[in-house]
């Protein structure tokens, strides 16, 4: 099927078709999946102001291109990368487009999709279930992470490297343990209790007020079913690391580092299958003065794109650092390295500072995917493809079975990855 | 044959559908269009990308229908089909066929999310919670004032961040909104992380509610001087008077940190939540009249002194403080004494509840300002010949000073404290907070049944039926079995009426005799909370919806202190203004001084808008007035303006140009990015937010303006440019030429001339150009000139704000259906001139609000 048909697919077809409003549970029947299928995990880099493009798409397409200035740092990984033009979210909104990153909707437009806005995350998260103590981990560094959202369109917090290296490392007093467990019977009684209530309004409702209405009832049922899920992991002890509980650090590029590093550490701890993170700019880094958002309005002015490429050139680099970290790790449940098994995206929902949301940068490495290319994909409408198909692939790659993400007409054409 | 029952059947649809869709002329006048350009590649002979647009239907609420026709415009936008340029046509024939059906899909989308013009159930917004939390808990902790401003705060600047309240929803995410609206009970959803937070915040509020404690003892004390000793920096001309023995504490300026006078071992706060009587026994003086007189110029600057004249009385506040980090009120005044400046002691007393963190110190309002009364500058002005003798820069100068000022007589105004007393107010113990939850008796013997009953009523803002609250009294049994203590259990229980849907969701009327719903309408209008006694009371005789009761009743709660709600939430929401914040300056960029007043810039629009609704004022002031409200540091950042004191006021505006609510820095910071102005982000805001006419959102695929800075071309130019593309030009006429007007204020609304310096060699930046030709052909010379042509359409200003207060008191969105009750509202208003207060009655009066028809 050529791109043009697919769109068009798309388009008739609408958004009419529903999925099933949740996915059935998932942690027994990955479980079972697990002896023929390896376990993947998902990582997603971003900022929130996209990037300069003039120095970070190379100029040449396919597998022997030279390497754009910014993505200079991950040049010892260039067989395990591919570097991605012209795709996006075929959006306009400028920083309202920052949270489409990982679903291609944006928050106002959420009501018309079966899924709302759901980010790939989340929805890698719900498919991961209670097979991990974090079903995902939402992080930021210097600036908030705003790329994850439910599929109720809530935006999930994110949490610094101190948070994180507690949720990961840090065990809870016996005390405070038992206190955890007589809380969530307490919750569980209350739930049973708001349930009933539940069930007694519902009846008395109009028609219209009774669809406002299942949301709740839909997050009754859905906040049982994590107390439940949540149970068994009170009792498991959690890992432990030589690593000392590390502060937010004052340059961006140290504290960036830590959170690869802990990164690293969650995955080959399977504490986590899903991260997604944002890093921001604080004053002062590599001896700049001014803010990132000022920078990204850099009207061509020279000091401006230099700020901005050592900016971006430092979260190439942080990422180049994570691969090596998960390429010198074992990967005790698959073989191989944690790399094989992990796949890392990097893009923005805005593609640059001039509020432009075409061509967004987006750079795919590991998790078993063919890499190794600077892929061009059509510039010219109705040819363009939508990023969202890569999103989709991703998802596929991840496990779960569905055809359809966000916007997507497909998967990506072309982008294969083995099973194994 | 199948092809022909395929036919008939898709035929037969197409009728079936045409009959149901009431715009189908519209569609189908585009038809002849599609017939032209289309129908060779997605006709009957051929169906290019299995699209068809013979057989296609005109029911827009059919979806696949609706995103085909989505379709078609999108690549009208685009031009890029038919794929021969040769047999595109024109702009100028697409042009109208795009304009209809951009129309046509706005209304099936408004289709789509419409409620039928009725309320739904609507969830409580986080501003509710916490204020329903408050009223329904006896809370009177600071935290829970409408005007503080909850969430993670970088308290030194390094990237840390920390909560800065104890309030319980301040982890809660911000709610969903529409049109800046985050009280639309369609778009408000509930999830199951939503329903957690829920049960945090319900357990947190009954864990502050409770007391379990005896009550600290509390001794009443009489402070005599030295009352206060500590001064929070450096050294003040109070401290060395302390140590002159005197048997009073002098206050020589106005209040700043130095001069707040409070007792030292209070100076933390008192951290015993009661109420206190704290009474204070002060003297006036002016020393020397004549003298003080003649000093007030200095250096060509007028020295301040607060009083215009000698004779005024002196006035002295009460305040309570806060003694830690957060970003919401930090002092507040509570009261103010007057007392002439005749020697004579003089005895006040104030009753207030003062919480944990809180302390209260008294202020002189209106003294001298310290720096314009630094000790050498008094030094100088009074005694040149000891000034000449003294030598700056030894150690102790200041000591030496101070010595010879007292030495040789203090000639300026002074506020003497004689004494501090504090003493609690007797008071039952537990408070009602407590007993309301557990009542009076012991634990064990605390009637169940009385007590969830009588919670329930007020939470769920109904009377409860009977058998309602026995699921809550089984809840208190099956946790006590399960090993929790009996106070523990009955807090699950509250914690469930808590998160049962009577709380959560306000639920719409069932009859036009619903008076408690009417009761909650008004009260989360009024209040963001819930119903008071009195207007329980009245829902329980059926009065509350006679309308001179519910006159009456508005009165009442706009002289009520927790309509606060009201001046603090809705221009907040309909200006946009919580998006401030959003978009930062550089800290250390041209616009720093952004930060030294981003706390003051909502306070003021709040002021103002307070200001307006209690005078009943004329809804034109928003617009354009010779008045407004500022502070001393909006004064000296953005207004240029000499003003004293930290306090909002009303104040004579010198630069007539910033009357009005428009050109205040909140609005003139939020409609900038931080960096830079756009005329098209400003055009577009005036548009929508005052005019009430919204534009559409740019074509898809239209790629934003990106300003060169480095060229040579104005912003003005550039802009030109793009309105000379025929895609553009239909809004950007309208928008642009709005937006130019504003240009004169700069990302955080201080008035310039120039914009910034790009070419470093320039000695200043290009010329702000605001001249402009609207679309309906009238020029604008200047900002003024654009207030007066937004003066002359007061009638689509007033019809713009009643829309967005009905959207916010009804908590739904305004359809076309409702036009005509708007429509009646703003006739009512003129004919009494279109004031504010009057608005407020219309809208609780109007059908939107709350209907009277079953």
């Amino acid at each position: 099927m050529n791109p043009t048909n697919r769109r068009n697919v798309l388009k008739s077809a609408g958004v009419a078709l529903a999925l099933p409003l949740f996915e059935s549970l998932p942690s027994s029947a990955q479980t079972s999946r697990n002896k023929e299928r390896p376990v993947k995990r998902m990582i997603c880099l971003s900022n929130n102001y996209g990037v300069y493009q003039k120095a970070f798409f190379p100029q040449q397409g396919g597998t022997d291109y030279e390497l754009s200035p910014t993505l200079q740092p991950l040049a010892r990984h260039r067989q395990d990368f591919t570097v991605f033009s012209n795709l996006d979210h075929g959006l306009s909104g400028g920083h309202a487009c920052v949270p489409t990153f990982l679903n291609g909707i944006r928050p106002d437009m959420a009501s018309g999709f079966p899924e709302g806005n759901i980010s790939v995350d989340q929805k890698a998260a719900e498919f991961v279930g209670a097979a991990t103590r974090y079903s995902s981990l939402t992080l930021k560094v210097k600036e908030n992470n705003q790329t994850s959202f439910t599929r109720t369109g809530v935006q999930v917090p994110s949490i610094d490297v101190t948070r994180m290296y507690r949720k990961l490392f840090l065990e809870d007093s016996p005390e405070s343990k038992k206190q955890e467990r007589l809380r969530q019977n307490r919750h569980s009684s209350i739930l049973d209790a708001v349930r009933d209530r539940a069930g007694e309004v519902h009846g008395k409702l109009s028609r219209q007020d009774q669809r406002k209405f299942a949301e709740y009832l839909d997050s009754v049922r859905s906040l049982e079913k994590k107390i439940r899920q949540q149970r068994p992991w009170l009792d498991q002890p959690k890992p432990k690391t030589e690593m000392k509980e590390p502060r937010p650090a004052r340059q961006t590029a140290d504290e960036m580092k830590i959170m690869m590093e802990l990164m690293a550490l969650a995955i080959e701890t399977d504490s986590t299958r899903v991260m997604t993170l944002a890093t921001g700019f604080a004053n002062g880094d590599f001896g700049l003065t001014g803010g990132y958002h000022g920078f990204s309005h850099h009207g061509e002015l020279p000091e401006k794109t230099r700020a901005l490429q050592l900016i971006e050139g430092n979260q190439i680099a942080q990422m180049a650092h994570l691969i090596d970290l998960l390429k010198a790790r074992q990967d005790t449940l698959n073989g191989g390295t944690l790399f094989d098994h992990t796949m890392i995206l990097y893009g923005c929902g805005m593609a640059t500072g001039t509020h432009s949301c075409r061509n967004m940068p987006m750079v795919l490495a590991g998790g078993g995917f063919q890499l190794g290319e600077h892929r061009v994909m059509p510039a010219e409408e109705p040819r363009r493809v939508k990023a969202c198909n890569l999103l989709l692939s991703m998802l596929q790659n991840f496990g779960l079975e569905v055809d359809r993400f966000g916007t997507s007409t497909g998967t990506l054409t072309g982008l294969k990855w083995s099973q194994g | 044959m199948k092809k022909t029952i395929v036919a008939a059947t898709l035929l037969l649809l197409w009728i079936a559908c045409d009959r149901n869709a009431s715009d189908a002329s519209e569609l189908d006048s585009l038809r002849t269009f599609l017939r032209q350009h289309c129908h060779s590649c997605h006709g009957p002979k051929k169906q290019e990308g299995e699209l068809r647009f013979d057989t296609l239907g005109s029911d827009l609420s059919d979806l696949r229908t609706l995103e085909t026709w989505q379709g078609i415009l999108d690549q009208l936008n685009l031009g890029e089909m038919p794929p021969d340029p040769e047999s595109r046509p024109s702009y100028k024939e697409t042009a109208p066929v795009i304009a209809s059906l951009t129309k046509e899909l706005a209304k099936a989308y408004a289709a789509r999310k419409s409620t039928g013009g009725r309320a739904v159930i609507r969830r409580l917004n986080k501003f509710e919670l916490r204020n329903t939390l408050r009223d329904l808990f006896h809370i009177q902790h600071p935290d829970f004032q409408p005007e503080v401003v909850s969430g993670l705060y970088d308290f030194n600047g390094n990237g840390i961040t920390a909560q800065k309240t104890i309030e319980p929803t301040r982890s809660f995410q911000d709610d969903e909104e529409v049109d800046g609206f985050d009280n639309i009970g369609q778009q408000l959803v509930m999830s199951d992380f939503l329903l957690k937070m829920l049960i945090g915040a319900a357990e947190e509020t009954i864990d502050l509610a409770t007391c379990n404690q005896p009550q600290k003892p509390f001794t009443a004390e009489t402070f005599t001087a030295p009352i206060c000793s500590r001064t929070l920096h450096g050294d003040s001309l109070g401290k060395y008077q302390r140590e002159q023995g005197d048997n009073y504490d002098v206050v020589f300026q106005r209040w700043d940190r130095y001069n707040r006078i409070g007792p030292d071992k209070y100076h933390r706060g008192m951290h015993r939540p009661a109420r206190y009587r704290i009474t204070v026994e002060l003297s006036a003086h002016n020393p020397n009249g004549k003298d003080w007189g003649q000093w007030t110029v200095r250096e060509g600057h007028l020295i301040h002194q607060g009083r215009k004249k000698l004779e005024e009385p002196f006035e002295v506040g009460l305040y309570l403080e806060r003694f830690e980090h957060q970003r919401g009120p930090r002092h507040k005044r509570i009261q103010t004494w007057k007392l002439p400046p005749d020697g004579q002691r003089r005895t006040f007393s104030y009753e207030t509840w003062i919480d944990d963190p809180w302390g209260a110190w008294i202020g002189w309002e209106n003294g001298p300002w310290f720096r314009h009364n630094a000790w050498h500058i008094l030094l100088e002005q009074w005694y040149p010949d000891e000034y000449a003798k003294v030598d700056r820069k030894q150690k102790g100068f200041k000591k030496q000073v101070a010595k010879i000022l007292f030495d040789r007589g203090y000639l300026g105004p002074t506020l003497r404290v004689h004494s501090y007393r504090i003493e609690a107010v007797p008071a039952a113990w537990p408070p009602r907070s407590h007993t309301a939850l557990y009542g009076n008796e012991p634990i064990e013997n605390a009637d169940l049944a009385k007590l969830f009953s009588a919670f329930a009523e007020r939470a769920w803002r109904r009377p409860t039926r009977r058998g309602e609250i026995d699921r809550y009294i089984q809840l208190v049994e099956k946790l006590q079995a399960t090993g929790s203590s009996r106070q523990a259990a009955m807090q699950g229980a509250y914690t469930a009426i808590l998160c049962s849907p009577d709380f959560i969701y306000l639920r719409p009327a069932e009859g036009p005799a619903d008076n408690f719903a009417l009761a909650s309408q008004l009260s989360y209008f009024l209040w963001s909370s819930m119903p008071d006694e009195t207007l329980m009371d009245l829902a329980r005789r059926g009065k509350l919806s006679q309308p001179g009761e519910l006159r009456r009743q508005v009165e009442r709660m706009l002289e009520d202190s927790r309509s606060v709600a009201l001046t603090r939430h809705f221009p907040e929401r309909w200006l946009k203004l919580h998006e401030l914040g959003r978009m930062e300056p550089d800290r250390k960029g041209p616009y720093g001084e952004y930060f030294r007043v981003k706390d003051d810039l909502v306070p003021q629009v709040d002021a103002f808008f307070a200001n307006l609704l209690k005078q009943n004022g004329p809804i034109r002031d928003l617009i354009d007035s010779d008045y407004t409200f500022m502070n001393q540091r909006l004064g000296e950042m953005i207004y240029r303006q000499k003003v004293v004191g930290e306090h909002f006021r009303k104040v004579t505006l010198e630069d007539p140009r910033r009357g009005g609510i428009l050109t205040m820095p909140a609005v003139m910071t939020v409609t900038a990015n931080g960096v830079d102005t756009s005329p098209i982000v400003r055009g577009v805001y005036v548009l929508e937010n005052i005019l009430g006419m919204p534009t559409p959102p740019p074509p898809p695929d239209i790629e934003p303006l990106s300003p060169d800075l480095r060229g040579l071309t104005t912003l003005k130019q550039q802009l030109a440019a793009h309105r000379d593309q025929p895609a553009c030009n239909s809004c950007h006429r309208r928008i642009d030429p709005l937006g130019f007007s504003l240009e004169s204020f700069d990302p955080i609304g201080r008035w310039r001339e120039n914009y910034p310096k790009t070419d470093k060699k320039a000695r200043q930046g290009p010329a702000i150009d605001t001249a402009t030709v609207l679309s309906n052909g009238r020029s604008l010379k200047d900002f003024q000139d654009f207030k007066n042509f937004l003066l002359e359409r007061e009638d689509q200003v007033v019809r713009c704000l009643t829309e967005k207060m009905l959207t916010y008191a009804s908590g739904r969105l305004l359809e076309a259906a409702d036009r005509g009750e708007v429509d009646r509202i703003v006739r009512a208003l003129a004919k009494g001139n279109n004031r504010l207060r009057d608005l407020v009655h219309e809208v609780v009066q109007s059908r939107i609000f709350f209907s009277r028809q079953p």
